[in-house]
Order: C-alpha cells, then sequence, then structure tokens
C-alpha cells in the first residue's frame, strides 16, 4: 500500500473513459492484495499512483498512510468523489484489510465504491501500457503462492478488452487457460514466478504493467467497475476455504 | 460522550453504543448493542473456523454498525469517539474490525483507542452494575479464556493466574460434541444438566502435579486446568457408548455431573484468590459466565463468605461490543491518547 515507493502516471484521456461524468471525478484507488499494495488516484483524465512498502503490514500504515499520500497529490479526502478497492483474488487476509478500510470511510462519508477484481486491473495495466499492441490474448496472472495462480483470460482486439470464461486458480498451466488466440502475453507476478512454463508454451511473458491500483481507478472512472453503496462490497476470493474444499474430497472419496 | 464500539476478535460481528451518563452511580449507559452471530455458521465443524469467521465479518459489519447507530438513535456526526477490539483473537477476524474502526474515525476525525478483548469482560461489570469495591477479583472464562484478575483501582488489571491448557468454554464444547449435542455446547450442557443428577458420573476434579506459575502467596489457587477433565470425560464417555446408545437421562446426569466439576473448580480458585489478595468484591465475566450454576453457586458463596458478587446481564456475557465501548471510555477517561498506528494482535497482552 501507499508510502513509499516512486509515483506512476498513467495516462488515458477523458474521451477513453465513457460516459460518467468524467470531468468532476476524483476516484481514490486502494489495493492491499499484494504485499506492497498500491493507492491511485483518478483525476483530470490521468491516474497517478504508487507502490507502497512491502515491509509495513497493511493494516498497520492505513488508512493514514492514505491520507498523506493524498496530501501529497494536493488533494484532502474532501475532494475525492468515489473510491475503489482492489476487491481480491489475492492474499486473503489483503482483500479484506482493503475492503474493510474502504467501507470504513465510503460509510462515513456516503461515497459510492467499485470494487475492482485484482486480474481487471492486472489486464487493463498492460492495455495502457500497450496502446499498439495488436490483436491477442491477455491472460492476467497473480501467484496464488501454494503453487498455484489466479488467472483470468481477455481478449484483446486492439481497440477494447474482453473477459472470457470466470477468473480461475489452479496450477499454472497453459492447457489449463483454454481458447487463446495467439500471441498470448500473459501478464502479472504469477507470469514472472512461472515464466518457463508459459514461455515454453510460446507465450509472451510480463510483470505487472503498473501498481494495481491504477488500473482500479481507471476501471472505477470508466464505470466499467460500477460503484456500488459500501455495504454491497463483496470480495472475490476465487479459492474456496480450505475446510470446505477437505470436506469436498472428504465426500469425493467417500 | 457517546463510543461506538466495534468488536470481530472470533465469531460475533457486533457493535454497540455507549454514553456517559454523569451519574456517579451508573456513569455508562448502553445505548444499542448489536451482535451478528455466526454460530450456525460455524455449527457443521464443531468449532470456529478462523478463515469462515473472518469471511462473514466482512460480509456484516457495515450492517451491524448501522443497526447500532439506528438503535441508539443517532449519526456518524453524534459519536464522539471509536473504539474497537485489538487482541486477543484471530488475526483474520480482528482485522476486519480494526481496519473499518481506524478508518471511519480516521474519516470522522474522531478519537480511536484499541482495547484489550479480555479488558471489555471486565468492564462489561462496570458497565451494568456501575463502581463495585476494590479491590476485585474477576474471573474471566469463555470459550477462548479462563484467567483470574486483581482489579486494584479502576482500569488496572492485573493477571493473577489463568489455564494452563484449556479453557473452561473448550471444554463444555468438547463434551457437547460427544454427546451429540452440537455446538456451541455451553448452553445446551446447561440446559440438559438442570434434568439431571449432578453426582450421578465420577470424574476427576483438576489437580497439579507440575511446579506453580502462580506467585508464592497464590500458589494453588489460581491457576486452572481442564485438559485432565476433558480426557476422563473423553474415556468415560467412550467405554459407555461402546456399550450401546446412551439414554437421555444418562446424557442429563453427564452434563449435570461434568458442569458441577467445571464449576466448582471455577468458583472455589475464584474465592480462594479473592480471600488471599483482600478483594472487597468478585466479578464473573466471558461467555461461560451465562452458565446458569456458576451464577447461581458464585452468588451463593459470595453470600457465605460475606463478599458482593457482580456477574453482568446474559447480553453483556458473551462477546459484544459494548463491553468494547465500555473499556474504550475507561482507557479515554485514564487519558489514553488516540493513535491509528496500530494493528490488530492476535495475542495481545494485557496492558
Amino acid at each position: 500500500m501507499a508510502g513509499g515507493a516512486g509515483t506512476v502516471v498513467t495516462g488515458n484521456s477523458a474521451a477513453d473513459c465513457g460516459e460518467y461524468n468524467i470531468q468532476r471525478m476524483v476516484v481514490l484507488a486502494l489495493e492491499t492484495v499484494t504485499p506492497a499494495g498500491s493507492l491511485a488516484v483518478f483525476r483530470d483524465g490521468q491516474v497517478v499512483a504508487t507502490l507502497g512498502e512491502s515491509g509495513v503490514p497493511h493494516a498497520a500504515r492505513l488508512p493514514q498512510a492514505l491520507v498523506a499520500w493524498l496530501g501529497a497529490q494536493g488533494l484532502r479526502l474532501e475532494d475525492v468523489t468515489h473510491l475503489a478497492v482492489v476487491c481480491g483474488p489475492g492474499s486473503f487476509t489483503g482483500v479484506r484489510i482493503g475492503m474493510a478500510c474502504a467501507q470504513g470511510l465510503a460509510v462515513t462519508r456516503s461515497w459510492p465504491v467499485a470494487a475492482v477484481s485484482t486480474l481487471d486491473a492486472l489486464a487493463d495495466g498492460w492495455r495502457v501500457t500497450h496502446p499498439d499492441a495488436g490483436v491477442r490474448t491477455v491472460v492476467a496472472c497473480l501467484d496464488g503462492m501454494r503453487g498455484e495462480v489466479f488467472t483470468a483470460t481477455y481478449h484483446w482486439d486492439g481497440a477494447s478488452m474482453a473477459l472470457r470464461g470466470e477468473p480461475m486458480v489452479g496450477v499454472p498451466s497453459p492447457a489449463d487457460i483454454g481458447d487463446v488466440t495467439a500471441p498470448v502475453t500473459v501478464v502479472g507476478s504469477g507470469a514472472v514466478r512461472y515464466a518457463d512454463v508459459w514461455s515454453g508454451a510460446g507465450w509472451e511473458v510480463l510483470d505487472a504493467c503498473e501498481p494495481l491500483a491504477a488500473g482500479a481507478a481507471r476501471l472505477a472512472a470508466s464505470g466499467a467497475s460500477p460503484c456500488v453503496t459500501p455495504h454491497a462490497l463483496r470480495p472475490v476470493y476465487v479459492r474456496r476455504p480450505d475446510v470446505e474444499l477437505a470436506r469436498e474430497r472428504r465426500l469425493t472419496q467417500a | 460522550m457517546k463510543i461506538l464500539g466495534i468488536e470481530t476478535s472470533c465469531d460475533e460481528t457486533a457493535a454497540a453504543v455507549v454514553a456517559t451518563t454523569g451519574d456517579a452511580a451508573k456513569p455508562w449507559a448502553v445505548r444499542s448493542n448489536i451482535i451478528a452471530s455466526q454460530t450456525a455458521i460455524h455449527r457443521e465443524w464443531g468449532g470456529v473456523v478462523p478463515e469462515l469467521a473472518s469471511r462473514q465479518h466482512l460480509r456484516d459489519i457495515c450492517g451491524v454498525v448501522d443497526r447500532a447507530l439506528e438503535a441508539a438513535e443517532c449519526g456518524w456526526s453524534d459519536i464522539d469517539a471509536l473504539a474497537v477490539t485489538q487482541g486477543p483473537g484471530l488475526v483474520g477476524a480482528l482485522l476486519v474490525g480494526v481496519s473499518y474502526a481506524k478508518a471511519a474515525a480516521l474519516s470522522l476525525a474522531k478519537p480511536i483507542v484499541p482495547v484489550h478483548h479480555l479488558a471489555g469482560h471486565i468492564e462489561s461489570i462496570w458497565l451494568e452494575h456501575g463502581p463495585i469495591p476494590l479491590p476485585a477479583v474477576v474471573l474471566v472464562v469463555s470459550g477462548g479464556h479462563t484467567s483470574l484478575y486483581e482489579v486494584p483501582a479502576l482500569g488496572v488489571y492485573r493477571l493473577v493466574g489463568r489455564t494452563r491448557d484449556d479453557a473452561a468454554g473448550e471444554a463444555f464444547d468438547k463434551v457437547a460434541r460427544l454427546l451429540g449435542l452440537g455446538y456451541p455446547g455451553g448452553p445446551v450442557v446447561d440446559r440438559r444438566a438442570k434434568l439431571g443428577n449432578d453426582q450421578a458420573v465420577a470424574l476427576p476434579r483438576p489437580r497439579f502435579t507440575g511446579p506453580s506459575r502462580s506467585k508464592p502467596h497464590l500458589e494453588g489457587m489460581t491457576e486452572f486446568s481442564f485438559s485432565g477433565l476433558k480426557s476422563a470425560a473423553v474415556r468415560l464417555l467412550q467405554q459407555r457408548q461402546d456399550a450401546g446408545p446412551m439414554t437421555d437421562e444418562e446424557v442429563n446426569d453427564f452434563c449435570a455431573s461434568f458442569q458441577r466439576i467445571v464449576v466448582e473448580t471455577l468458583v472455589d480458585r475464584t474465592f480462594a484468590a479473592a480471600a488471599a489478595l483482600g478483594a472487597r468484591s468478585v466479578g464473573i465475566a466471558g461467555g461461560v459466565s451465562a452458565n446458569s450454576r456458576l451464577r447461581a453457586d458464585a452468588l451463593t458463596r459470595g453470600v457465605a463468605e460475606g463478599l458482593p458478587v457482580f456477574v453482568p446481564p446474559l447480553s453483556l456475557s458473551t462477546d459484544n461490543a459494548a463491553m468494547i465501548a465500555a473499556a474504550g471510555l475507561r482507557r479515554l477517561e485514564g487519558g489514553a491518547k488516540s493513535a491509528l498506528n496500530f494493528n490488530a494482535d492476535p495475542a495481545l497482552p494485557m496492558p
């Protein structure tokens, strides 16, 4: 989450961002699903984002680090009109810290909140940093620990991204990704960790192209990730609790 | 002053508003006390599953806080401070309450104080009864804790003894599970015990053979152990159940006998510690303080020994946020400074 590392600016003109009343929107985005976490602000068609310091627990530095960073951007909480939070998949605990923090801020300020998928944010980061890329399949891939990755598959037609199917969790395997349109780019921490698996299939491997909060801010501003009340925020765990998986195994074996 | 308390340390998502009254005899009043219990979710597993608990806290917290404010007939702008359980407890569960409360406090520019869960249980006695004679000895007994505290002054809690192994509530859960009575075990064992003979089954009273961890003047008085009793109960039940299903009467007798031993142990140790420490009152708090026999036996012993006994009402016995709000008020009244840089601590020591 917020705090330290360099600030990243990724561009998008207001015209790219749909029909929202985007000129007056100031979207604050929060991401705590990765060890470092990230923060971003969308205003005037631009996203400014920063990575946090991975050595400090999210729950210890939030929300004060968020306000401090916002201040460094010349903004106060009063200036924010919308909140976005990365809602998973990722670290279960990290997901909940970010979402509970978002709820605490949003209920007291009556902010609308967008819950943005980690994988959507990853894919959108690739999109804005590769504006000239041709038609392909993009696989957003987050390291899920336990030898597994969280993945979601998107079709990029040269102008827009479309999610194909549902996000999945499983061992890294190109064969499990389903139908793809070559070339294929796999992006994110799960791409890098299992680079030999993906590159063995001839797929391009990239790390995350920007802090995840940047994509969350953009997707919330564009309306691609719609805003809800904080009460209706729901995490996207993808991986089920261990006790349920164990019960399923027992029932299968019985 | 109105303080919003938030509690998510285990399997209850709770929020409450407590207000100061200006009345020295009853300085705090509960304006609302909302609890969303997860018992039904964890019943299938026979105990609290941390990941399921954490998921449910996140789902419930906004609605629970809304209801607490609504029931107290106030809005966010009427809240003067927040208190939240920092620990001990399940870390994933604690983090939901801590993250939510810190964000709300910062957004509202209101002070926030982190609270020790057991300090909350102790303060539930003051919340209900107002000032009680000091020094007091307070037994905190629940599914996760069995501890004795000396309270020499308001807001000062000195640990004088605790269980070496299982909490009393855990033992109730285990026995209930073996008897096929479901989860949680405390309430159902209490109900069935009322129908049984408490002398019918010979169960051992907890004894200590290892070195004492108590201070020398409290040796043998303040420590608890329930694992031996639990193991003995398990052995007896397995032997009996090998011979066929137990009758309802046998189950009732087993519950009554088991409960008698647990309650006698708790009451004996508490009053022994009170006598050794020169306490002028005794308190009993925590989920197991809802046990009807523990309440009755403690009150009877208090009358016999001339020591007043204070127990919170049932609504403040199990985990709740009114007690957290009360402990927060105690800390603020004691000059605690608000700070946002705290984190959840599953093994938080008592301050």
